[in-house]
């Protein structure tokens, strides 16, 4: 099968990923004369600007084992063509999960080595949901293998759009309450756990030294849902 | 140039993006014997997970004018070896740029179609940065073409990193006291602005009809920072 026609196999068995709303969006083009003209028209484009032609060409342009480039043949909202790519990750329905671990009502942090950024980030637990578990075991898993937690509850925070590692059914939140923990998990970059009271974890907020997204919009709805308050009592 | 010989020259550019601090846990091999074995050792485990080979080999493994995706050879903590990708910027090392804006108190949101969630949100402003512009710069260029608005005090809000676990790529997001906004920029696929009282914002939030989490650190750190 060409990688054409993989892609529009893909946009047939993934039809809310191809969803076109009305008006005001993106349209995406699936009719594959119109997409030829989008990319004759795309190259054209690109090649005056001193760029491979090969860049207007509609498809799943990666893949790997963890997801897949899309660029798809779009009309622009005054009906221009153009293309447009987007990530899609292989764990398509596997919300990831972000989890903000209170223990004897402070918050813990921990300090991890990130790939992507080839820096250390002050951040909570966080990672990939599984198939095979709900959000809130997952969540249990995942603070479990990255400090040795044992939890006793968990509050959910809702959800965020955009998961660790581009999942792409987002994140659930959740806030924990630990009956103990112990080691980060060196193998998982993590090289220190920081027990931190709120006053604390909101100045180091709000001097950039936390600068990860998930801590900080998971420390967010915690506070809106008067979570910190219920704690202090 | 061979896709190893490109990707060891962009090492050499950006060593920046290929930093091995010590306790890191997580070494970019850079040396060509060692990465070919990688490669090797890899393209077998993923031969017997049923993937293609190929998905194994180090360097710029897709590009266009707004991304690259790199995979690089790495050593973890206990000597065994993977291979990583990531995404970086094709504006490689420039941050890109969101501002909260404020009107005459109230917040000012934008109702934006996301391509690849296939629906509208509703975000703050911003974008990627442009080379040779600093992010002030970015933020009021920004804010102008999107929202019309000229910005009359620009307060900045520090840096986040929207996806630690995928992305090289951070973003420098600004508070601003905004004039009148004039026209919105539908051709991005905006559709409105409408501008909120903190309180509703919250209470948006709260029932999460506001997701984008850009906007939430932003409001966070004007919230700290006693802004609003």
């Amino acid at each position: 099968m060409s990688g054409f026609q993989e892609y529009l196999s893909f946009a047939k068995l993934h039809p809310d990923l191809f969803v076109n709303p009305p008006t005001g969006g993106f349209t995406i083009i699936l009719d594959e004369d119109e997409i030829r003209e989008i990319e004759a028209f795309m190259a054209q484009k690109l090649s005056m600007r001193g760029l491979p032609a090969s860049l207007a060409q509609v498809g799943i342009v990666y893949e790997d084992q963890y997801g897949r480039i899309l660029r798809d043949a779009v009309h622009f909202p005054d009906g221009s063509p153009g293309t447009y790519i987007r990530f899609v990750s292989r764990a398509v329905g596997v919300p990831g999960v972000v989890i903000l671990p209170m223990y004897q009502g402070n918050i813990l942090l921990l300090r991890r080595f990130h790939h992507a950024t080839r820096r250390w980030h002050l951040e909570i637990p966080a990672g990939a949901g599984s198939a095979q578990l709900t959000g809130e075991e997952a969540a249990r898993q995942l603070l479990l293998r990255d400090i040795e937690a044992i939890t006793g509850s968990l509050v959910p925070l809702g959800r965020l759009d955009v998961g660790p590692g581009m999942a792409a059914d987002g994140a659930e939140l959740f806030y924990a309450r630990l009956a103990s923990y112990g080691q980060g998990n060196r193998r998982e970059g993590i090289t220190e756990v920081l027990c931190l009271d709120l006053p604390a974890f909101e100045r180091m907020i709000r001097e950039n030294e936390i600068n990860d997204g998930f801590t900080i919009a998971a420390y967010l709805h915690a506070k809106l849902q008067g979570l910190f308050e219920q704690t202090e009592q | 140039m061979s896709m190893l010989e490109e990707y060891l020259a962009f090492a050499r550019q950006y060593p920046a993006l290929f930093e091995n601090p010590a306790e890191a846990g997580l070494t970019i091999i850079l040396d060509v014997d060692e990465i070919r074995r990688v490669e090797d050792e890899v393209s077998q485990r993923l031969t017997a997970q049923g993937f293609p080979a190929a998905w194994a080999q180090v360097g710029i493994v897709y590009q266009d004018q707004y991304v690259m995706l790199v995979r690089d050879a790495v050593r973890l903590l206990d000597g065994t070896v993977d291979t990583c990708v990531r995404f970086v910027s094709a504006a490689v090392q420039v941050p890109g740029v969101f501002i909260l804006p404020v009107y005459q108190g109230n917040v000012l949101l934008i109702r934006h179609f996301r391509h690849e969630a296939r629906a509208w949100r509703w975000e703050i402003p911003g974008g990627f940065g442009m080379p040779g512009m600093s992010s002030e710069e970015n933020a009021r260029r920004e804010l102008a073409e999107e929202i019309g608005a000229a910005i009359i005090r620009l307060i900045p809000l520090g840096c986040v990193y929207p996806d630690v676990f995928s992305g090289a790529d951070s973003i420098d997001l600004f508070f601003a006291e905004i004039g009148t906004p004039g026209a919105i920029e539908t051709q991005e696929g905006i559709t409105e602005a409408v501008t909120l009282p903190v309180q509703t914002f919250e209470q948006k939030i709260r029932s999460h009809e506001i997701t984008d989490m850009v906007a939430l650190v932003a409001y966070t750190r004007a919230k700290l920072q006693g802004l609003l």
